[in-house]
């Protein structure tokens, strides 16, 4: 069986929970930038929940499925329509071969995860299937899916149906605040450009992608230039480079950096990251080692018990 | 046996970053990859993965089985018991290079800035070996080490949209390779017909730090039958 994209959305990709262990490589993690809503797809349908699934950014596809299938919806709120009768996402949805499955507005947030009662007929590498978009290796060879390509899957089967709790059935806003933990070189920044930092409301820019989340909003301009040694960086890693404007690296983003650390935002909030579009504005807020890791804790506590039902 | 000295810090919730003291050199590397084998061998709970660079080494942890004091006393110990990797491990590795205007659209330029003939730079980019320091920035890209003097020139003032893989670029006082096609701002003197990255590959790069790099001259003829039987 296979799935057809009659429209292919902006960029969508196939994306699991990414690659560990090669960014020595230079190879970075890739993978859902919300990795929270892909999991949760994975559980309405039944699968492993680090299964691939098509990640969806902002303006959805259109895709028709071959054969009957069972598929769900998470993530980023689009008004979704099987043949053009409305359906709810964050529920297991039952679509009949030839049913076209159509992705309307966006209503908030900004990435969408479809799961599928099948396997995508391709081969991991890295032990990973998501898509390197700027290498152009696995994934749907190697790149974002254009119209009229057609994704074969294998081991089809028909799950039950569930829905996802309440509480998990996640709704995103266009203003956030974000937690991090100092970074290295946040001591080299002087008190004054630190509580700019803390509080400005920075704005995201349209020239953010799965590298990297560009942010517009006060320059934290220092007065010479901070000189540093090329220095591995990680996803959430905030750097100032000389314009002032911060830049988050995200899933897909350089292994390494250059330039200053000043913080690094907390992997409870990374998902966070991945929701928001140009123009959405977020705040930083300093936490420390401790807390972030009990803000993980908590968060996974609430999916663990979701996927031990 | 040489040692350094050392900072350590818990760098977030899912890492830890030790940075060492001294210059950038050889010695120094062979130290940073000498503690990374060493945590390796025998990794704290929830290790995912290690990344050696310049002058530091982070620690890469699965932030769900991450403890950092134990992590941190862990790592601490393991460096007490590491000594510096030998080099006898590392290989010379030759990678093709055709200088050719036709595939290196500023070699004149670089040329005339730095006062030199065309084979007067070809030889001095191509007679000189260079170290394998650290990976990073794009899949497989080496940061090589101590590019001639002589060499050295600024990064174009409009970095380009697409450099084609495998274009051999001076930036700076660096010079490297280009593993894959991508915007970048470094100054083109040659190609080669060589991948740098093979993701079907473990390890997917072709060099690892201490690995020494000779840059090869082929003629345009050669490079294109090379590329073609790449391709």
């Amino acid at each position: 069986m296979s799935i057809r994209f009659l429209k292919a959305g902006l960029q969508t990709s196939l994306q699991d929970l990414g690659r560990h262990g090669f960014r020595r490589y230079g190879i970075p993690n890739n993978g859902a930038l919300d990795p929270v809503s892909l999991q949760i797809a994975n559980w309405l349908v039944n699968k492993p929940l680090n299964s691939a699934c098509l990640e969806i950014t902002q303006a959805g596809p259109v895709v028709e499925f071959t054969e009957d299938v069972a598929i769900a919806v998470t993530g980023a709120h689009f008004e979704l329509s099987i043949d053009d009768i409305p359906v709810d996402m964050h529920q297991t949805l039952l679509v009949n071969k030839g049913e076209r499955l159509t992705f309307g507005k966006l209503v908030n947030g900004a990435r969408a995860y479809l799961s599928f009662s099948a396997e995508a007929d391709l081969p991991k590498i890295m032990n990973s299937y998501s898509t390197n978009l700027m290498a152009n290796f696995d994934g749907f060879e190697g790149r974002a899916f254009n119209n009229n390509d057609t994704l074969t899957l294998k081991n089809h089967f028909m799950p039950e149906v569930k829905e996802t709790p309440k509480e998990l059935q996640l709704q995103f806003g266009d203003n956030y605040q974000i937690r991090f933990i100092q970074g290295r070189e946040w001591s080299c920044f002087s008190q004054d450009i630190q509580q700019q930092f803390l509080q400005t409301s920075y704005q995201v820019t349209s020239q953010s992608n799965r590298m990297g989340m560009r942010l517009k909003g006060c320059a934290l301009k220092t007065e010479k230039t901070l000189s540093m040694t090329t220095a591995p960086i990680t996803p959430g890693t905030i750097q100032i480079p000389p314009d002032g404007q911060p830049i988050i690296t995200l899933a897909d983003g350089q292994t390494t950096g250059g330039y200053p650390r000043i913080g690094q935002v907390i992997t409870a909030d990374l998902p966070i990251l991945g929701q928001l579009k140009a123009n959405d504005s977020i705040s930083f807020q300093e936490i420390d080692v401790k807390g972030a890791l009990n803000f993980l804790s908590q968060k996974y506590n609430l999916i663990n018990r979701l996927f031990n039902y | 046996m040489q040692t350094f000295d050392f900072q350590i810090f818990i760098h977030s919730d899912h890492s830890i970053l030790i940075e060492f003291d001294g210059s950038i050199s050889e010695d120094l590397l062979r130290y940073i990859l000498g503690v990374a084998e060493t945590i390796q061998h025998n990794p704290p709970a929830g290790f995912v993965e290690l990344v050696p660079a310049y002058n530091s080494l982070l620690i890469i942890f699965d932030p769900l089985n991450f403890t950092p004091d134990t992590a941190l006393s862990h790592i601490k110990s393991s460096i007490k018991k590491a000594q510096a990797v030998s080099t006898k491990q590392s290989n010379t590795i030759e990678i093709p290079v055709c200088y050719d205007p036709r595939v290196a659209e500023d070699l004149d330029y670089v040329a005339d800035y730095c006062g030199m003939t065309v084979q007067e730079l070809i030889d001095a980019h191509s007679q000189q070996e260079y170290t394998v320091y650290m990976l990073g920035f794009l899949p497989g890209f080496l940061y090589l080490g101590d590019l001639d003097k002589r060499l050295h020139c600024p990064r174009r003032d409009n970095p380009r949209t697409r450099i084609e893989a495998g274009s051999v670029g001076i930036g700076g006082s660096q010079t490297g390779v280009y593993p894959i096609a991508s915007p970048g701002g470094w100054q083109i003197i040659g190609r080669t017909p060589v991948a740098m990255l093979d993701v079907e590959q473990s390890p997917p790069a072709i060099a690892k730090p201490l690995d020494k790099i000779r840059f090869v001259p082929i003629s345009f003829d050669e490079f294109e039958k090379l590329d073609k039987e790449e391709a």
